[in-house]
């Protein structure tokens, strides 16, 4: 049986690695083929975009440093309003719970690009113009992006609703996760609403819905690559300058996969680290 | 142990702690409480016992309006409970002391007990924590303070419960079914505290088959079915002469084998 | 918010003068080009965008699924080297942006395919990184079975194959189907993204007008975000009710 089983084993992992080699050969006679070198040189030349001198080294760290302030404003906004909404859909009050449940449905059901697009081409725009060009420079200079306020504005405020809606959801059922008897218990020490919900409840669904939390703090920070799109210089805009710019592409998406693995295994860690923490002794 | 408490309580000159008059409650159509009226005094010690679903859980629960009840008037202490403000004054008034513990698993069992003194009567940490620690003492569970709800026993997770309900100062103590959660070896030790409440001249109402208890301390038995009372006795004339053909029975299930 | 949209919207439109004409005219415009099945406005295009969108999704997750429960079941077993890729497979697609993967195949995949094969590579794209994701709900579907099945058929001395595809497996895809409806929303919308590298899809199609008539942002993408949230609304509703006839093993 267990000779059977590593014989099984044994092959399953030629198998993959024998299509691994396969599809890596390909690529690789075909690169050739095309006579494009794979130059990791690269990242010492000069970065044609930008207008701080830079070499493309300096570029890659900035861009995955403008990635890590973008996901984490973002997810400090979205956190709140999760909060807000996800307590909202439980009210008692049936106009709260049906604006509530609107958002949540209208952001999850439409995708991210297209609200980045909206915010970027339609909402920044309608903002009235002494808020706009303030919150512009304001939100430009703090990022290191000077003139591209607005597409900060439009990023944050996409990636931020868009991932509150499904915040809101985890704090719902996180919520409902709390047995009925700990509200009973709350009420009949005297405890307010707004005590219970603070004191009692909040902290215990905190602990329900981390694990889930850390998924939309990870997928807000893989969905932070999108802003490209709208012109931000993030990883992934590091990306596509060194593939149409100076056709390396392949040095570039390993490069970016790495940086974007780098920044998944970091949040994961200090989530567990957390997780840790959080979790309660028992016998 | 075989003293009766009326003689030494003089429940006749006490005031009325709990006037309910045909207290009525629906859930959806199911009618749960059919006009129950029930008057306890300050210092009496009432066991409620009954088959399941007769409504008497859904009776005490009325009594601190976790469940508001629909018709009728519930008085605590001169206070009538109904839609409004007077709410947590009563629930101040009232501790209440579950079957499944509801104790809070985030927090140590020293802030069990010292929360709601700190929330609602806005005593300062180390108030709240010396009045928390005197109760641990009293139910026997003040080397555990420092422990999660999750490390302690059963048992010792109700005396906690008990210890949390008595911080607020009560005037009346109710039981929800407090050992039927219990494995058997755990259930003397909360009956003890229970027991030692009853004689400090607490007023009670327990929802409980425990018949020891019942006998020991109670000042009247009270028996529901089908969402009303259907006897109320001395426990001595409860247990040994139950007047109600559907007492008797329940009497015969209960304590049959 | 709905409301500071709605009135966003309205204040946009009063502004403009011409703003009914721009409104109706992108409408139609976006309603030919995304949902009839000839090639309006971009003569290259077979097929509109929101029919391309729904084209690439359904062939993403039908794909996905041999993989996925290849990978799923894999990342079950009791053999470590196989649990081991599976779990490498399923974490690294998991751990890094769509995005990146349609880029990462769109540019290299040619190379293995051929000439002409970015849409497939596209296409590719989309499952692997899909199975992955699928191989997670597979997983989840297979530990939520009581293990007294596993336990039952082994003790009637069925193999621990025939158990897998006899007894688990089958049970486990029947509670995974809302599960999977889910998925199948989250790469509709998630074919947006190939519009980054061109593909005209329903994004790319409303990026394509906007840029072409400039001034009507506002309805373009607004009506493209509808047609994307009715698609996906619907489906999601479709999930609940699924998911409201209850598992079918206890």
């Amino acid at each position: 049986m267990t000779q059977r089983n590593s014989i099984l084993q044994g092959v399953l992992l030629l198998l993959f690695v024998g299509v691994l080699l396969l599809v890596g050969v390909q690529v690789a006679e075909g690169i050739a083929r095309n006579k494009i070198g794979v130059d990791w040189s690269v990242f010492e030349r000069k970065a044609s975009y930008g207008n701080d001198d830079v070499n493309y080294l300096a570029k890659f760290f900035q861009a995955l440093w403008f990635t890590v302030r973008i996901s984490l404003l973002s997810i400090v906004l979205a956190l709140l309003l999760g909060i807000v909404v996800g307590v909202s859909r439980l009210s008692s009050n049936p106009v709260v719970r049906g604006v509530s449940s609107f958002y949540v449905e209208l952001f999850r059901n439409t995708p991210l690009l297209i609200q980045i697009f909206f915010w970027y081409f339609a909402l920044v725009a309608a903002l009235p113009e002494g808020v706009r060009l303030a919150l512009g420079d304001a939100l430009g200079n703090a990022f290191n992006v000077p003139g591209l306020g607005e597409a900060v504005i439009a990023s944050v405020g996409a990636l931020s609703i868009y991932t509150s809606s499904y915040i809101a959801e985890t704090v719902r059922a996180g919520i409902q996760s709390v047995p009925k008897g700990q509200f009973e218990a709350a009420s009949s020490l005297g405890l307010s609403g707004t005590q219970s919900l603070t004191q009692i409840i909040l902290p215990q669904a905190l602990r329900v819905v981390i694990p889930p939390l850390g998924n939309q703090f990870l997928n807000l920070t893989k969905n932070s690559s999108l802003v490209h799109a709208i012109g931000l210089s993030d990883l992934f805009f590091w990306n596509v300058q060194v593939q149409s710019g100076e056709g390396q592409g392949v040095v570039a998406i390993i490069s970016i996969t790495l940086g974007y693995l780098l920044l998944s295994l970091t949040i994961t860690g200090i989530l567990n680290l957390i997780n840790g923490r959080l979790t309660l002794p028992s016998r | 142990m075989t003293q009766t408490p009326h003689e030494s309580k003089h429940l006749e000159s006490a005031p009325d702690i709990i006037v309910a008059r045909d207290v009525h409650k629906y859930f959806g159509s199911f009618h749960a409480l059919q006009g129950v009226n029930m008057t306890v005094k300050k210092g009496e010690v009432v066991v409620i016992i009954g088959p399941s679903g007769s409504g008497k859980s859904t009776f005490i629960r009325t009594l601190n309006r976790l469940e508001p009840h629909n018709k009728g008037e519930i008085t605590i202490d001169g206070i009538e409970l109904r839609e409004g403000s007077n709410l947590d004054a009563i629930r101040r008034e009232v501790g209440m002391v579950f079957q499944s513990f509801n104790l809070f698993p985030h927090l140590s069992v020293l802030q069990n007990v010292a929360l709601a003194p700190m929330k609602v009567r806005k005593q300062d940490k180390a108030t709240a924590e010396k009045g928390a620690m005197d109760l641990l003492e009293r139910v026997g569970i003040a080397n555990q303070a420092a422990k999660y709800p999750a490390q302690l026993s059963g048992g010792q997770q109700q005396r906690v419960a008990i210890a949390r309900a008595l911080a607020m100062q009560p005037k009346i103590m109710l039981f929800d079914e407090p050992t039927s959660a219990l494995d058997p070896e755990m259930i003397k030790e909360v009956l003890d505290v229970m027991k030692g409440l009853a004689r400090s001249g607490m007023t009670m109402l327990c929802v409980t088959h425990e018949m020891g208890f019942a006998r020991e301390v109670a000042d009247r038995v009270v028996f529901f079915d089908q969402g009303n009372i259907v006897e109320e006795n001395t426990p001595e004339g409860f247990y040994a002469n139950p007047k109600h053909e559907r007492s008797k029975l329940f009497l015969s299930q209960i304590l049959g084998h | 918010m709905p409301a500071v949209l709605g009135l966003t919207g309205g204040w946009i439109f009063f502004q403009r003068k011409l703003g009914v004409l721009a409104l109706s005219s992108s409408l139609i415009g976006v309603a030919l080009a995304s949902v009839l099945l000839w090639p309006m406005l971009f003569p290259t295009q077979i097929v509109g965008g929101l029919a391309m969108s729904l084209i690439l999704a359904f062939l993403g997750i039908v794909f996905s699924l041999p993989l996925g429960i290849l990978f799923g079941v894999g990342r079950t077993s009791s053999l470590p080297i196989i649990r081991r890729i599976s779990n490498v497979y399923v974490e690294f697609f998991r751990s890094i942006p769509f995005v990146v993967v349609i880029f990462l195949f769109y540019l290299n995949l040619p190379y293995v395919l051929g000439n002409n094969t970015q849409f497939q590579a596209v296409v590719l794209a989309l499952v692997i990184f899909t199975s992955a994701y699928v191989a997670e709900i597979v997983r989840a579907g297979i530990q939520s079975l009581p293990r007294g099945q596993t336990e039952a058929a082994r003790s009637l001395g069925i193999s621990g194959t025939q158990t897998m595809l006899s007894v688990v497996l089958p049970q486990a895809l029947q509670n995974m189907i809302p599960p999977l409806v889910g998925q199948f929303i989250s790469l509709f919308k998630d074919t947006s993204l190939t519009s980054i590298v061109a593909v005209l899809e329903l994004t790319g199609v409303a990026r394509g007008i906007q840029s072409r008539i400039l001034v009507a942002n506002f309805e373009v993408f607004l009506f493209t975000a509808l047609l994307y949230f009715g698609v996906a609304y619907g489906l999601s509703r479709l999930a609940d009710a699924l998911e409201k006839r209850g598992p079918v093993a206890r």
